[in-house]
């Protein structure tokens, strides 16, 4: 689409614009700047189309109760996925996301329960226990350059094993009775002050999802940091003898995503009132194919996060669009990978035509 | 002090739990050996109605001298099963191993596989067999697979029963094991249908929700159930459903909300049945009947309250203690079951004309 751009549109572009206004004119081509050349553009248009193609097709996708229940899922692989996507720019994976979700998760009543903990000093343990382990990824792979994918692969195994040694495979039973809990999760009701009259049905972890969309995007993209990201993942050398901590970078980052995933598992922890064992498996595949779906690279240097949003958007309408078509989700693999692989190839075509820098 | 009272409450447990089972043992057999079965037992109950008030030495001995062991020497049996530990559902079956070595006053060594893996499965019956045991209970991980070690073993006189999975080939080309352990998924499946009827004979529009599609128990249930409610006349649904608590969730609610007239839930495990009831709740949708599988204290509490209809039991304790007991029968009596006639300790209807009792062995650890 973006290759276009040198060529034939360029002069429609000019017929048009002598025609319309010179408001319009301007306007079009802020647009087109805005748009060109972005990790996220492909993902905002395939989810405008998937968007537009299931409202046509699918009974009652558009309904409010649809959308809510859209936006639940999209806000919590949202988070994780927005992380992993920051991670991946600086050229790292976690596959340890989906366990430290399930350990986050699983920690809070089973140390209300069998320890006498406080809702809030549950949670602040389940805190500490996820960004440690966070820090553990990190510091194990700037110190030893093993590779992050083995790293956490590593962490991954060791984390769900101890949440299957300390829960003897047992689920844990939630009391959501804490204020606390509703701070994670809680689902609005029409009479609540403000937001209710637009927002019922829907689940808190919306403003979750968006102070994270808003915050992660300020430091990506606003920040020095946010240029050390790119400098770290694009170049690491080159990165380093520009004088950029590429190594505190790669231990930060390695920590927001099991923060994210520590946010992830005590929302579900606060809306379910049992957490399972197995809660959380696969879900790092899930973040990953989210962050690749919106323009993340796999070696690094180049992604966003709203399209890491916008690929989990897209994930979740998958998922709800075919149980609305009637289409049994043992085709859900087919549409998820066939997304992956379709907004690559495009991701690439419009990578191509990206200004180097 | 408090040793002694946990010592004797647990022995309380245990033989409540003993006395239930055998109580339910005469539902277990498909065909033919029910009475034959249910005699047998008693052995076993009235040894562990002894072990209420004797020391554990004592319950032992007293045991020994009932079936009588060759050459005064302990059976040694191997118990060799994909059940790797830190899963609920085999702890339980340990349990069985743990009590049935007591009771019947053999040495049992359990063999678990840890990381699966059809090779690593194959290396531990070796290792079973090469031990020369009295006896082996394995699972039939891959009945291929499994084949000729266990064929070889027969051969020397090791005897084999089957547990928790069957080689589903007929008679006459299956394994030579005595005879098979362990539940019937489909049989499950159509047991919640009936239950399901029972409750309301009219259902419309029924939907078995499956969280890991593909995987063979689980489709088997469902296929089950949807044969006895397709029967009855209803529309039966296949919905496969994320692992995701919310996904899953989110994915029910949609599948209600397309489907307005469905009036029947058959969640195949604890997970699925759990998020439909979440799903209903947030809904706000009460006349819709929900069915799981399997055990677990959650479930329980549903039935309590009244929103979960019935769950299916296994009953696994059975499937490592039934075996030890049958073992001990071939070896020092030559007993065995009729030809093709399997052992199911499952399925176990779970409703609220049970549920408290059930509720007893759960927390006991026998279910």
């Amino acid at each position: 689409m973006a290759d276009e751009e040198h060529g034939a549109p360029a002069a429609l572009g000019e017929r048009e614009a002598a025609r319309s206004s010179n408001g319009a004119r301007r306007a079009w081509s802020a647009t087109r700047g805005l748009l060109v050349g972005r990790p996220e553009t492909g993902a905002l248009f395939g989810a405008a189309v998937m968007f537009i193609f299931f409202a046509l097709r699918a009974d009652h996708f558009t309904e409010r109760s649809s959308i809510a229940g859209l936006m639940s899922i999209t806000a919590e692989l949202g988070i994780v996925s927005m992380a992993v996507a920051l991670l991946m720019i600086a050229g790292h994976f976690d596959l340890s996301v989906g366990s430290v979700l399930g350990f986050s998760s699983f920690l809070v009543p089973f140390l209300m329960l069998e320890h006498g903990f406080t809702a809030i000093e549950g949670f602040v343990t389940a805190l500490v226990v996820a960004v440690a382990i966070g820090f553990a990824n990190g510091f194990i792979v700037v110190t030893t350059r093993i590779p992050s994918f083995i790293v956490t692969l590593g962490t991954l195994l060791m984390v769900r094993g101890s949440l299957l040694g300390l829960s003897g495979g047992e689920p844990a039973r939630v009391e959501q009775g804490s204020w606390v809990f509703r701070v994670f999760s809680y689902r609005i009701e029409q009479d609540d002050a403000i937001i209710g009259g637009f927002l019922e049905g829907y689940q808190v972890s919306i403003f979750w999802f968006l102070g994270v969309l808003v915050v992660l995007s300020i430091v990506l993209l606003r920040t020095r940091f946010g240029n050390w990201i790119f400098a770290s993942g694009g170049n690491e050398r080159a990165a380093r003898s520009m004088g950029v901590p590429v190594d505190r970078v790669w231990v930060i980052l390695f920590m927001v995503t099991a923060f994210a995933a520590f946010l992830t598992g005590v929302i579900q922890a606060g809306r379910f009132n049992v957490v399972e064992a197995t809660r959380g498996q696969q879900y790092e595949l899930q973040a990953i194919a989210a962050a690749v779906i919106g323009g993340a690279r796999l070696n690094g240097g180049y992604g966003s996060v709203l399209g890491a949003a916008l690929g989990a958007f897209m994930i979740a309408m998958i998922q709800q669009g075919l149980v609305l078509l009637g289409i049994a989700s043992y085709w859900l693999g087919v549409a998820v990978g066939a997304l992956i692989i379709g907004a690559v190839i495009l991701n690439q075509t419009l990578g191509r035509s990206r200004p180097q820098i | 002090m408090s040793d002694e009272r946990d010592e004797t409450r647990k022995r309380e447990e245990e033989a409540s739990g003993l006395l239930e089972q055998s109580l339910s043992r005469g539902s277990l057999f498909r065909r033919a050996a029910v009475g034959g079965a249910a005699g047998l037992s008693l052995p076993a109950l009235l040894a562990a109605c002894g072990g209420d008030d004797d020391e554990e030495g004592e319950t032992s001995a007293q045991t020994g001298t009932t079936g009588g062991t060759q050459g005064g020497q302990k059976l040694t049996f191997y118990s060799v099963t994909h059940g790797e530990t830190g899963n609920v559902f085999w702890a339980i079956y340990r349990n069985g191993i743990r009590d049935g070595q007591k009771v019947y006053n053999v040495t049992v060594k359990d063999l678990p596989l840890e990381q699966f893996s059809v090779a690593g499965y194959v290396d531990l019956l070796n290792q079973a067999i090469t031990a020369k045991p009295d006896g082996i209970f394995a699972s039939i991980l891959d009945q291929d697979a499994v084949d000729q070690p266990l064929r070889r073993a027969i051969d020397q006189g090791i005897p084999v029963i089957a547990v928790n999975i069957p080689d589903t080939r007929p008679v006459g080309q299956r394994i030579p094991y005595l005879f098979y352990v362990g539940g019937d998924e489909e049989a499950g499946g159509r047991l919640t249908g009936q239950r399901q009827l029972k409750e309301k004979s009219s259902i419309k529009h029924a939907v078995c929700i499956i969280h890991e599609p593909g995987h063979t128990g689980l489709e088997a249930r469902c296929r089950g159930y949807d044969a006895e409610l397709s029967d009855a006349g209803a529309k039966v649904d296949k919905l496969p459903s994320s692992k995701d608590a919310t996904q899953a969730t989110e994915q029910i609610k949609g599948y209600l909300q397309k489907n307005t007239d469905v009036d029947a839930i058959f969640g195949v495990g604890p997970q699925p049945a759990t998020f439909a009831l979440q799903a209903l709740d947030e809904l706000g949708k009460k006349d819709v009947m929900v069915s799981a599988y399997d055990m677990d204290p959650t479930l329980l509490d549903a039935m309590d309250e009244g929103t979960l209809v019935s769950t299916i039991d296994q009953q696994q304790y059975l499937q490592s203690f039934e075996p030890i007991n049958w073992l001990k029968l071939n070896v020092e009596h030559g007993f065995v079951l009729a030809p093709g006639v399997d052992m199911l300790t499952g399925p176990a209807l779970v409703d609220k004309s049970n549920v408290a009792k059930v509720r007893e062995g759960v927390e006991a650890k026998f279910r």
